[in-house]
C-alpha cells in the first residue's frame, strides 16, 4: 500500500519538477534583465550598479554618497574633483574625545590627517573652490544600518529614494529631536522638528548629509 | 506671567536649537625643544577660558597635527570648546609651550599652522618672567615699561568669519594660515578646472567651465580655455528647427507635423498630405481607408497581458498551470481529510479506502491534464496568432497536433499508472482471500471449543440441579434456568447428530441476554455460590457467541465487498 502511495508521489513530484524546470529555462532571460519580473528583484538587488553625480556648490557643502566602492580613501573618492576642493571634514559622534576628522590635500606630508576614508553612512563637509559635480561609479547596496549616538550625529543618506522625513526616520522615533541639512545654494540650514512634525523641509533626499540630534542611542536602517 | 516668561526664554533659546557642532579648528606645525626636534609627547590645546579643546600625541619627530580643537556646542548652555577668535594655549606635560610662529586663535574649519617650542620666545603672547622676559627686553609680550601697556591680543584681527550657523559660515581659502615658510622663488601654475557645463552640448554649441590655479601664482601663462565649441545633436524637443526636421521639432525623423506646419513630403504630416507647392501640411484629399478591425480577444484576457505576437503570455500560462497544480493539491487535501477526519471513510475496509482514493486521484489527474493541455494550447495559440491572423491556420494545426501528442503521452502515462495500481490491488485481494480462509479455519476451531464449553455448562447445570433439589428457595430460583439447560441439551444433541445448531445457539444467546437484564434474578442468584457459578458461565457463553458472530460478520462483509469490487472491475 505504501509503495503505491510512494509511486503516486514520485510521479507527481517528477512531473512538477519537469514543468518547473521548463518554465525556469524559458523565463531565465527575463529573470536576468535588470527591469525584469518582480521575482527577479532580489537577484538584481545585489549586482545593481549605481552612478552618483553629487552636485557641489562653491564654498561649503554637506554631502553624502549612496554609491558603494571598494576603494574608499579620500583621495580616490574625490579624484574626480581633485584640486577643486580645499578640505573635507566629518563628525564621528562615537569618538567623543576627538569627533572631528579632517583631510586637507595641501598640507605637508608629515601632518597626520585623521580623515582617511569616505563611506556611505556619514555626512561630509567639503569646502569647494569651484562648483562641480562629484561623479562616483559604484554599486547600490540593499541596506545600511547606521548607529546613532545621543547628541548630534552627522549621517549620510545611502539611498536613491526621496522619502518623507518622519517616515524615513521612523526607526529612530521617538529618540530623534531635530534633523538638519545644509543647502549650499543659499548657504542656509533647513530644519525639521520631530516634536511638531514640521520645519523648513519635508523630504530626505540623496546626496545630502544630515545632522540628526538624538536624545538616546538608536539604529537607523536605510535601503 | 509665568507662561509669558517661558515663551520669552524659549524664544531666546531658539537660535541655539538650530545650531549643530561647529567644525573644529585643526592645528599643526613644528615642535622643538631647545632648538631640537621633539620626538614624543602629548600636546594639549586649552582655550583662554581654561577648557581643554583637543590634544595630539606626537607621531613624527619635530611635528604635530592635525590637532583638532573643538568649538563650543551652541546647543548647550555651558562651554565645551573654543569660541570664534578665542586665544588657544598649548601645553605639554603641564608646561606651557611657546608659539614661535602662527596665530593661535580659534576659528571654525581653519587649518592653522602654529610652530611651538618649549623655550620662551619674545612675541609668544606670554610674558614669562621666569625665562627672563621683561618690559625692557620683550615689550611685545610684557608691554611698555611704566604706565603704558599694550594688550597684544586686542590688536590681533582674525581673518574670515567663523562658526556662524554651526560651521557652515567659515570662509574658504585660508588653508595653512601662518605657513609663510618654503615659498619657491618661481611659481609654477597648477590649473584645475571644473567639468564642462552644461554636460550636453547646448543649442548655441558652446560649453563653459571655471579654472583656478591652486598655486595662486597670479599669472595666466598656462591657463586652460574656459569655453569651447561643441557639436549640438538635434533632438525633437529642443524648440528649434534643426536636424532633418521640416518644422520646429516635427517632420523628418521626428513626429509628424500638424496642419499648416512646413513639410517636404506627405509622410511629414499627420494628415499624410503635404501641399507640393506651398510645402505645408494640409487636410487630406483622399479619405482614409477604413481600418481593418482586429478580432476581439476573449474578455477574460487583458490585451496588456498578451502582447500581439511579441511575448509569450506568461501570466496566463502560469495562472492556468497553477490551477492544474491546485486541482491536484485540492485532491490530496481532500484525501487527507478523508483519512483523518471522515468517519464513514475510516469505517471502510482498506481495499475500499484505496479504491476511493484511486477514484479521487483519477478524476483530479484527468482535470489537471485537461487544464494543462488547454493551458499549452491557449498560450501557444495566443502567442503566435494573437493579432497576426495570417499565421492562424497553420499554427493552429501544429498546436493541435502538438497538444494531441502531449495529451496522448500523458494518457499513456496515466494508464500505466492505473495498471500498476490495479496490479497491486489484485495482489491485495488475493492476500485478503487467503487471510479469510485462515480465519474460517480458526472459527471452526473456535466452534469446536464452544461445543466443549456448552457441554461443560450443561453438566454443571445438571449437577447444580441435583445438589439443590432439597433446598426449596434455591430450587425456586433455579426453575428459571431450566429452559437454558433444555436449550443447551438440544444444542449438544444437534452437534452429536451433525444437525444445524446455529439457530439454537442464537436463541440461547437471546435468552441469556434477556436473563442478564433481570436485575432481581441476578440479585437472587448471588445468594448462592453454586447458582452464581452457573449464571456466570452462561454469561461467558453469551459473550463468546457475540464475539464469534462479530468476527464472522466482518469476514462475510469483506468477502462481499471483494466480490462486488471484482464485479465492478470486470
Amino acid at each position: 500500500m505504501l509503495n503505491e502511495l510512494k509511486k503516486l508521489w514520485q510521479i507527481y513530484l517528477l512531473s512538477a519538477t519537469l514543468i518547473l524546470l521548463v518554465i525556469l529555462i524559458l523565463i531565465w532571460p527575463n529573470l536576468t534583465k535588470p527591469t525584469g519580473l518582480a521575482t527577479s528583484r532580489a537577484f538584481v538587488y545585489w549586482i545593481n550598479p549605481a552612478n552618483c553625480s553629487i552636485p557641489l556648490e562653491e564654498g561649503w557643502n554637506l554631502f553624502s554618497t549612496p554609491c558603494y566602492t571598494q576603494e574608499k580613501t579620500v583621495s580616490q573618492m574625490l579624484e574626480d574633483i581633485d584640486g577643486l576642493y580645499s578640505s573635507v571634514h566629518v563628525y564621528i559622534a562615537s569618538d567623543s574625545l576627538d569627533p572631528w576628522k579632517a583631510y586637507n590635500p595641501s598640507l605637508p606630508n608629515w601632518v597626520v590627517q585623521d580623515l582617511a576614508t569616505i563611506d556611505e553612512t556619514h555626512g561630509y563637509w567639503i569646502n569647494m573652490r569651484l562648483a562641480d559635480d562629484l561623479d562616483i561609479i559604484g554599486q547600490k547596496l540593499p541596506i545600511y544600518t547606521i548607529l546613532m549616538e545621543p547628541g548630534w550625529n552627522s549621517v549620510g543618506y545611502p539611498s536613491f529614494t526621496i522619502r518623507a522625513v518622519n517616515r524615513s526616520l521612523s526607526d529612530l522615533y521617538p529618540y530623534w529631536r531635530i534633523t538638519e541639512y545644509f543647502n549650499a545654494t543659499d548657504d542656509t540650514y533647513r530644519i525639521f522638528y520631530n516634536s511638531t512634525q514640521s520645519g523648513t523641509f519635508s523630504n530626505i533626499s540623496p546626496y545630502f548629509g544630515y545632522w540628526i540630534y538624538m536624545t538616546n542611542s538608536g539604529t537607523w536602517e536605510v535601503n | 506671567m509665568k507662561p509669558l516668561m517661558f515663551f520669552i526664554i524659549a524664544l531666546l533659546m531658539l537660535p541655539a536649537v538650530f545650531a549643530v557642532p561647529p567644525i573644529a579648528n585643526e592645528f599643526y606645525g613644528s615642535i622643538t625643544d631647545k632648538g631640537a626636534a621633539l620626538g614624543s609627547g602629548k600636546i594639549e590645546a586649552i582655550t583662554n577660558t581654561g577648557i581643554s579643546c583637543g590634544n595630539f600625541t606626537v607621531v613624527y619627530s619635530g611635528h604635530y597635527g592635525l590637532l583638532s580643537c573643538l568649538g563650543d556646542d551652541p546647543y548647550t548652555a555651558g562651554l565645551e570648546g573654543a569660541v570664534s577668535g578665542e586665544l588657544i594655549k598649548f601645553y605639554m606635560n603641564g608646561a606651557r609651550l611657546f608659539v614661535l610662529s602662527g596665530s593661535p586663535y580659534w576659528y571654525s574649519a581653519y587649518f592653522t599652522r602654529i610652530d611651538l617650542s618649549t623655550l620662551a620666545a619674545c612675541g609668544d603672547n606670554y610674558c614669562d618672567s621666569a625665562q627672563g622676559e621683561t618690559c625692557s627686553n620683550c615689550m611685545y609680550d610684557c608691554g611698555l615699561c611704566g604706565n603704558a601697556t599694550i594688550n597684544v591680543s586686542q590688536n590681533v584681527t582674525p581673518g574670515g568669519g567663523g562658526g556662524g550657523g554651526g560651521g557652515g559660515g567659515g570662509a574658504a581659502g585660508i588653508i595653512g594660515a601662518g605657513a609663510a615658510v618654503g615659498m619657491a622663488p618661481e611659481c609654477n601654475e597648477n590649473w584645475k578646472c571644473s567639468d564642462w557645463k552644461p554636460k550636453k552640448c547646448p543649442i548655441n554649441e558652446t560649453q563653459g567651465r571655471k579654472c583656478i590655479d591652486i598655486n595662486n601664482c597670479d599669472t595666466k601663462k598656462n591657463k586652460p580655455n574656459e569655453t569651447k565649441h561643441c557639436t549640438y545633436i538635434a533632438t525633437c524637443n529642443d524648440l528649434a528647427l534643426n536636424g532633418d526636421e521640416t518644422d520646429i521639432d516635427c517632420g523628418g525623423a521626428c513626429e509628424k507635423c500638424e496642419l499648416d506646419k512646413k513639410c517636404r513630403a506627405d509622410s511629414d504630416c499627420i494628415s499624410n498630405a503635404c501641399d507640393p507647392y506651398k510645402l505645408i501640411c494640409i487636410e487630406p484629399v483622399v479619405p482614409k481607408m477604413p481600418e481593418i478591425k482586429q478580432p476581439k480577444l476573449p474578455q477574460f484576457i487583458s490585451p496588456g497581458i498578451i502582447p500581439c505576437g511579441k511575448n509569450f503570455p506568461w501570466l496566463l500560462f502560469l495562472i492556468l498551470l497553477l490551477l492544474a497544480f491546485g486541482v491536484l493539491t485540492i485532491a490530496e487535501m481532500y484525501l487527507w481529510y478523508l483519512r483523518y477526519y471522515n468517519m464513514n471513510y475510516r469505517k471502510l475496509s482498506r481495499v475500499n479506502q484505496l479504491n476511493k482514493e484511486i477514484l479521487v486521484k483519477r478524476r483530479a489527474y484527468w482535470i489537471a491534464i485537461a487544464i494543462f493541455a488547454a493551458d499549452i494550447f491557449l498560450s501557444l495559440y495566443l502567442y503566435i496568432t494573437n493579432g497576426c491572423p495570417q499565421y492562424s491556420t497553420l499554427t493552429a494545426f501544429f498546436i493541435v497536433v502538438t497538444v494531441a501528442v502531449v495529451f496522448l503521452l500523458l494518457y499513456r502515462l496515466f494508464r500505466k499508472f492505473e495498471y500498476e495500481e490495479k496490479k497491486s490491488h489484485k495482489l491485495l485481494l488475493s492476500m485478503l482471500q487467503s487471510h479469510q480462509t485462515k480465519m474460517s479455519e480458526i472459527l471452526q476451531i473456535e466452534n469446536k471449543q464452544l461445543g466443549v464449553f456448552e457441554k461443560e455448562i450443561m453438566t454443571s447445570m445438571e449437577v447444580t440441579r441435583e445438589a439443590i433439589k432439597d433446598m426449596a428457595d434455591l430450587k425456586k430460583i433455579y426453575e428459571k434456568m431450566i429452559p437454558f439447560e433444555e436449550k443447551l441439551m438440544a444444542i449438544v444433541n444437534a452437534r452429536l447428530n451433525k444437525q444445524p445448531f446455529d439457530k439454537l445457539q442464537s436463541e440461547l444467546s437471546g435468552m441469556i441476554e434477556e436473563l442478564l437484564k433481570n436485575a432481581e434474578f441476578e440479585a437472587s442468584v448471588k445468594s448462592s455460590s453454586t447458582l452464581l457459578t452457573v449464571y456466570n458461565k452462561l454469561k461467558a457463553l453469551r459473550d463468546r457467541y457475540v464475539k464469534r458472530d462479530e468476527i464472522w460478520q466482518n469476514i462475510e462483509n469483506a468477502i462481499a465487498s471483494m466480490r462486488s469490487e471484482e464485479l465492478k472491475e470486470e
